[in-house]
């Protein structure tokens, strides 16, 4: 699955789906190292609990739709990995695994499989389970509180500072804390210095093309420097957007999912703009702390439609390219003569 | 068998189909609308077949009688006369399906209006001008059983996930699903019941050509 327009001849590219998510598996290893850290063998767990259950309900589905396993296809892994990560590490094991069966059942097999999603399974099984548990989705443990791997973890839980942010009040954190991850969050998504580097190292490896991140992610910064919605300044403002909101996150793992990304370069700068769009409205009127996966639910819908308007508009200047030179060589060969 | 016994064994059997095999909502897809935005509790669902019964069985039969009429009725009016009966029909039914559901109106808000013009009296009128008054009522109450079947199904279920209840009566049911009561968890209960009823039918029907195939062979082996 290359992840740029191939041109003539058309040779065997080195890189595959497996390889991509290949990738994409070792870029959220640090992600989890660092849940580890903070939450305990509970992260971990729920990390394997929502693996298992995507994987097994992948298998279910292929077997149902009467077709031999295809193990190279690791996409459910990737799902089930990316799940847990936008959660909490206090969330009940039951969540995680509804989500994930959610999200290959009914985003990824009834829209007919692997690279033919019309909404990312994994921000779409992150809705799911927002919009049926908010509460366990939203209640964070305390960074090294330990939370027991095994039976309820529902005690000792408080919103973090998304939530002032999304009440429009300051998070009253260290800036250090925040840069470090040492705050109440979802355990993959407060390292902001670690997402960075996995943004440059699935760059580097090729993994997401670069329009549609750079596009979102530059937009996102913008917007949070010049138009703080906390009675902040612009750079602070920034920082607290960055490290306790999910649009990193989602920026780098879901947004640039090759299934639902356009396939042209043009139309790629233009859905990370409308991403970004859709998340700073959600932002400002959403109902939840967290609405990066619903602003990208909405884009996901306009991916072909942008696809399609972008080759319609690169055949009309062609025309007009063309035409304006084939006047131009007349007028010559007129003048000539 | 004379002719006439023959057509009216056919659609004895074609009015049957309509309440599993053929049903209105899971097979041919219509009157989709109240079945997502309404049934998402048991006493609702039940409240809305009562109403839905009431709109459509006295509109087919009334398409009925207005076939009788000479060919210079325009059909315009027939449908107007239609959809007039259907929004008469929506009072005495609002009546009574509180008696089932008191808060089926409050918690349906414009959906329970737009039951009067449910699409499955919308395409089965023009067919039942050309059938006899008897046949058009077995063809409503079929349609409405075929609705009633399908709205209990999915009512239960989506009670079951989003409340862990039943008719209002806790179940042992501890994990919920509050998402089954939004109208898109409707959409997938739907959608899956449709596909698993589809499944079934076809295999039904598989079996039943199956088992003809041998009764045949048996009978020539004879």
């Amino acid at each position: 699955m290359p992840q740029y327009e191939p041109k003539a001849p058309y040779v065997r590219n080195r890189d595959s789906a497996f390889t991509i998510m290949m990738d994409m598996v070792v870029a959220m290893l640090p992600l989890y190292f660092m849940a580890f850290y903070f939450y305990g063998s509970r992260a971990l767990m729920l990390g394997l609990v929502s693996t298992a259950a995507a994987v097994v309900s992948d298998l279910v589905c292929v077997l149902l739709e009467g077709k031999k396993p295809y193990f190279r296809d690791i996409s459910a892994v990737v799902t089930g990995m990316l799940l847990p990560l936008m959660m909490s590490a206090a969330t009940p094991y039951y969540v995680a695994v509804s989500a994930s069966v959610f999200a290959i059942v009914f985003v990824k097999h009834v829209f007919g499989g692997v690279g033919q999603c019309a909404f990312n399974p994994a921000a779409a099984g992150f809705a799911f389970a927002v919009a049926c548990w908010p509460v366990q989705i939203f209640s964070y443990p305390a960074p090294f509180s330990a939370p027991g791997a095994f039976g309820s973890a529902a005690e000792g839980l408080s919103s973090g500072p998304a939530w002032n942010l999304f009440q429009g009040g300051v998070p009253t954190n260290d800036i250090l804390d925040l840069l470090l991850g040492k705050f109440l969050g979802p355990m993959g998504l407060t390292n902001i210095l670690v997402l960075v580097t996995c943004l440059f190292y699935l760059l580097f490896r090729g993994a997401i093309s670069w329009q549609a991140p750079a596009t979102f992610l530059g937009l996102m910064v913008l917007t949070a420097l010049l138009f703080p919605r906390i009675p902040e300044t612009g750079p602070m403002s920034l920082v607290y957007e960055a490290t306790t909101g999910m649009w990193v996150f989602g920026g780098i793992f879901l947004l640039g999912e090759p299934g639902t990304l356009p396939k042209r370069s043009s139309s790629r700068l233009l859905y990370g703009a409308l991403a970004a769009v859709f998340t700073v409205l959600f932002q400002r009127f959403g109902r939840v702390e967290q609405t990066f996966v619903f602003a990208l639910l909405l884009t996901n819908v306009f991916g072909f439609t942008l696809d399609r308007c972008s080759e319609r508009l690169l055949r009309r200047l062609r025309r007009v390219y063309l035409a304006t030179r084939t006047k131009l060589s007349e007028k010559k060969s007129a003048q000539r003569a | 068998m004379r002719p006439e016994q023959n057509s009216a064994k056919r659609n004895l059997r074609k009015g049957l189909d309509l309440i599993f095999v053929h049903n209105p909502v899971l097979i041919t897809g219509l009157a989709l609308t109240p079945v997502i935005m309404g049934s998402f509790t048991v006493k609702n669902g039940m409240g809305l077949s009562l109403v839905f019964g009431m709109v459509t069985i006295p509109v087919l039969v009334l398409a009925s009688f207005l076939g009788m009429l000479p060919e210079k009725v325009p059909q315009y009016v027939r449908t107007i006369a239609c959809a007039v009966l259907a929004a008469v029909m929506l009072i005495p039914a609002r009546i009574l399906a509180g008696g089932i559901a008191p808060n089926l109106f409050d918690s349906l808000g414009m959906y329970f209006s737009m039951v009067a013009l449910n699409t499955v009296w919308l395409v089965c009128a023009p067919s039942c001008q050309k059938k006899k008054p008897q046949w058009a009522l077995w063809d409503g109450v079929c349609h409405s059983l075929g609705f009633l079947v399908c709205t209990f199904f999915i009512s239960s279920v989506r009670e079951l996930l989003a409340y862990g209840t039943f008719w209002g009566n806790s179940t042992v049911l501890s994990i919920k699903f509050p998402a089954a009561a939004y109208a898109f968890g409707g959409f997938i209960i739907v959608g899956v019941a449709a596909a698993v009823l589809r499944w079934g039918a076809d295999r039904t029907r598989d079996i039943t050509r199956l088992v003809r195939r041998q009764q045949k062979k048996w009978r020539m082996g004879r």
